[in-house]
């Protein structure tokens, strides 16, 4: 029959309770005892903590800057990973001659995890309000190291061993962030520096190359350039005024008679005998041209003609006269070609006679080789006498020099013209010469501009690199020297780990209590296990649900008075049994124990009284 | 009450210590009884009618209380709270009885242990202290026969004796004194072959013939466990009702349902919860 259908009110739980007090009893009781047992067995642990204060940075941030910027509680944490190495926790563990037991019969591992278990890492937050967004947060201000061991002595090495590998393993990881961040600065502002001189050689070498057509000196260029076409221009007029000026004096010395001419007291005309030799020549040559050569008069004007001539000495005067009639001629013939048609007779005239000319002074010339030379040099170049034929008898050089004033005058100045011309000349190649090379230069100036400013703005940039790096440099030096003095944000130990005097586990009244509620839970788990398992009649409800009529009669236990003594006799027996054990363990305890007083108070305080 | 019923047993004990030796002239127990009392006399007197009351020798038992309280028995005049119970259950089984024209109850258990003995000789017991009301209690129980010793009868012959043939039902006929309706026929050592014994014709007449010797009477029939073995089901035929015994914490369900299913639900007239931990009546 199902049991579920039994209304079940307090008096059916009661009845249970006192049906199964036996197995009740003995449930709970092995319960305590196990909890009993595990409550002071379990060996003591005691924790040792230190705590760290976390100090700001006293000096204001404005005037120096640390470069560890990071959080306090991330660096405590980046900390614990730095120090809670494999190789850390076993020296610690080594050193301290932690976990006996476990290490000869547990893994590396194991070991590990339970070292790293035990140590313990808190961080101590206060809430504050930022100052920079006015918000509140929370900001940690300290953090707690601990170790949990079996000793208190230990428990506190450990905590303090692990409290200094924190407070150190900060120090060196500041000093060193401060330090790497120096030398990186300083690094790249060497190599800056070397960029920057890597520039200026190579802007000095650009300079050197392209001098004329920096931009700084393209205006000093223009300049010149327009100072010398002017110049140039001014040269070109002149030269041409020069030009014309040697035109006019040649033509004015063309008109003039390079010997001037002696006159007698009657006013005629007194022949040198070089004259007389030139008009005899010219006689002779007229003669000849009209007589035959033995005719007595072409005899006579020969003989003196020699006579004169021999007397004279002179032969290059007779090419000078040659030289001066050809001249003549020449001018005659240049200004009849300008007069006439080409083909007119007196054209035809003249130029046959310059031709004649010619071929008399040619061979004037090569006659006496050694004194016409001689003359045409003393002579002076591009004049030329109008002479017929040479002069045998003009012998004297003197006799053949100009000896007109004005001539001579006008031939010096046709040379000074000249000499005037030729400088001109040199002159105005030479600004030619400078016109060319600064238009050239401006040429080139664009491109050269182009990377010059390139070069140049490589070279700012650096430069403006270099200067900032520099004062970063700076910074972060003194930021280096604040870490190495300690003035930056530092771990101050305000709490050292001690031993501690009570141990923090096992919490015996936390045992007690879970192993009290544990144990009527098991009780519990107990009787309803047995009331399942157990179908025999327990109630009258349960008769009368089998067999559909009540009971005829209930009857309860009919107690005899053996059982009745038994029972007195059992119930004094435990009593005493009870009592005399009681006292037995109170007088165990406080023998071989501790002292009973001692004991109360000890208690009285864990039990927080 | 008590002081008339300690007369009458004086006198009863004087008289059948002077009639008990001979055997002959020993006259029906129960006439000195019904004389004292009218309503009784009467009822001998229709019993008589019916049937000749055999003279039925036999013996008055002594038995010493004190003993049989710690065995558990219930004095009729025991002060004990527990009587009140045995009186619960007289007083039902007795208007069933009336009702159904019961004379033959057995008391059955499920298993062994559960207190049939001890229900059998307290509900005799009770039932005796009824006045007009006679009871014969009966051991059955032939594979573990206990009533003669729980009583601590000083006898040497029971049914065993009958069953073996060397004694009529007369000579294992015991009266108890100082109960004078009460009359045992006690078994004192086990029968072999109880299933058959009780299946024999001789047992079926036995136990007819000792209902016809007085209607009255109430035969308490003590049984063995019904599903140990088939002796109470084999007798249970010749029985008009059973009383089925059980024990508080000890009887499973399902034994109780299968009994149900054996007896037959009309045969069991009733159950009694021994060691019941809720008492009908408290503080009265």
């Amino acid at each position: 029959m199902d049991t579920s259908t039994e209304p079940k009110d307090l008096r059916t739980y009661l009845a249970i309770v006192a049906r199964r007090r036996g197995w009740l009893i003995a449930t709970i009781t092995a319960g305590m005892v196990a909890t009993l047992l595990l409550a002071f067995l379990l060996p003591p642990r005691y924790r040792s903590a230190g705590t760290v204060l976390i100090e700001q940075q006293e000096m204001p941030t404005d005037l120096v800057r640390s470069t560890v910027t990071s959080y306090a509680d991330e660096r405590v944490q980046v900390i614990s990973r730095r120090v809670m190495t494999t190789e850390t926790l076993l020296d610690i563990i080594r050193r301290y001659n932690l976990y006996p037991r476990q290490r000869a019969r547990e893994t590396r591992e194991a070991l590990l995890k339970r070292m790293r278990d035990d140590i313990g890492l808190k961080m101590i937050s206060a809430d504050v309000i930022d100052p920079r967004s006015g918000r509140p947060t929370s900001a940690t201000i300290a953090f707690e190291v601990s170790y949990t061991g079996r000793s208190p002595d230990l428990a506190a090495r450990v905590a303090n061993e692990l409290t200094t590998l924190y407070l150190n393993e900060n120090l060196t990881n500041r000093t060193q962030v401060a330090r790497e961040a120096t030398d990186f600065l300083r690094s790249e502002g060497d190599r800056i520096n070397k960029q920057i001189a890597d520039l200026e050689v190579k802007l000095e070498e650009f300079k050197k190359k392209n001098y004329d057509s920096l931009p700084e000196v393209t205006q000093l260029d223009m300049q010149m350039l327009d100072r010398t076409q002017q110049q140039l221009l001014e040269a070109q007029e002149r030269l041409t005024s020069l030009e014309q000026q040697r035109v006019y004096l040649q033509a004015q010395l063309a008109q003039l008679k390079p010997n001037s001419t002696l006159f007698s007291d009657t006013g005629e005309r007194i022949l040198s005998s070089r004259d007389r030799l030139k008009m005899l020549r010219s006689q002779l040559a007229a003669a000849r041209a009209k007589y035959a050569p033995d005719y007595p008069d072409v005899v006579n004007l020969q003989r003196e003609v020699d006579g004169l001539e021999r007397e004279v000495g002179d032969t290059p005067s007779i090419t000078n006269d040659l030289r001066r009639d050809l001249e003549d001629a020449q001018g005659r013939l240049a200004q009849a070609q300008k007069r006439y048609a080409p083909d007119h007779p007196d054209l035809a005239r003249l130029k046959r006679e310059v031709s004649s000319l010619q071929a008399q002074l040619a061979a004037s010339e090569r006659a006496p080789p050694v004194a016409a030379a001689l003359a045409s040099t003393s002579a002076g170049a591009g004049t030329s006498t109008n002479s017929g034929e040479s002069d045998p008898t003009a012998t004297n050089p003197a006799a053949t020099e100009p000896d007109n004033p004005a001539y001579i005058e006008v031939k010096a100045q046709v040379s000074a013209t000249l000499n005037d011309i030729k400088s001109q000349s040199d002159e105005l190649a030479k600004l030619q010469a400078q016109v060319e090379h600064y238009q050239r230069d401006l040429s080139l100036a664009p491109s050269v501009e182009k990377e010059y400013r390139d070069l140049m703005r490589d070279y700012d940039n650096a430069h403006a690199k270099y200067e900032e790096i520099r004062s970063k440099q700076v910074e972060a030096r003194t930021a280096q020297d604040l870490e190495a003095n300690r003035q930056g944000e530092r771990f101050t130990l305000i709490d050292p780990p001690l031993a501690p005097q009570e141990p923090v586990s096992p919490n015996r009244p936390l045992i007690f209590a879970a192993g009290l509620i544990l144990s009527l839970a098991l009780a519990a788990a107990v009787l309803w296990l047995l009331e399942k398992i157990d179908t025999t009649i327990r109630t009258r409800g349960d008769l009368l649900r089998v067999i559909g009529i009540p009971p005829l009669a209930l009857v309860p236990h009919i107690g005899t008075e053996r059982e009745r003594r038994a029972a007195r006799l059992r119930r004094q027996v435990a009593t005493a049994g009870a009592v005399a054990s009681l006292c037995i363990a109170i007088v165990l305890v406080h023998f071989l124990y501790q002292p009973l007083d001692v004991l109360w108070f000890s208690w009285a305080r864990r039990l927080g009284f | 009450m008590d002081r008339i019923r300690q007369a009458l047993d004086l006198a009863r004990k004087q008289r059948s210590s002077a009639s008990g030796d001979e055997t002959g002239g020993s006259t029906q127990h129960s006439s000195p009884a019904g004389e004292a009392e009218v309503g009784l006399a009467e009822r001998v007197a229709v019993r008589r009618e019916f049937t000749p009351a055999p003279i039925e020798p036999f013996k008055r038992l002594p038995l010493d209380w004190r003993e049989l309280r710690e065995r558990r028995i219930v004095p009729p005049d025991d002060d004990r709270s527990v009587v009140h119970a045995y009186r619960m259950l007289r007083t039902q089984v007795l208007q069933r009885a009336r009702v159904h024209n019961l004379s033959t109850l057995g008391i059955i258990s499920a298993a062994h242990g559960e207190g049939k003995t001890l229900t059998a000789i307290n509900l005799a017991l009770s039932l005796a202290a009824e006045p007009n009301q006679t009871v014969l209690l009966i051991d059955l129980d032939l594979r573990r026969p206990s009533i003669g010793r729980t009583l601590g009868l000083p006898v040497e012959r029971g049914l065993e004796a009958w069953f073996a043939g060397t004694a009529r039902i007369e000579e294992v006929w015991y009266g108890i004194e100082g109960v004078e309706r009460l009359f045992v026929l006690p078994t004192l050592t086990p029968v072999p072959h109880s299933s058959e014994a009780l299946a024999h014709a001789g047992t079926r007449r036995m136990l007819a013939d000792l209902k016809e010797r007085d209607p009255g009477r109430l035969l308490i029939v003590d049984l063995p466990p019904a599903l140990l073995c088939d002796d109470a089901l084999t007798i249970s035929p010749q029985l008009d009702a059973v009383v089925l015994v059980v024990t508080e914490g000890r009887t499973r369900r399902e034994d109780v349902s299968r009994v149900l299913e054996l007896f037959g639900k009309t045969r069991v007239i009733g159950t009694v919860l021994n060691r019941s931990s809720e008492s009908e009546r408290r503080a009265y």
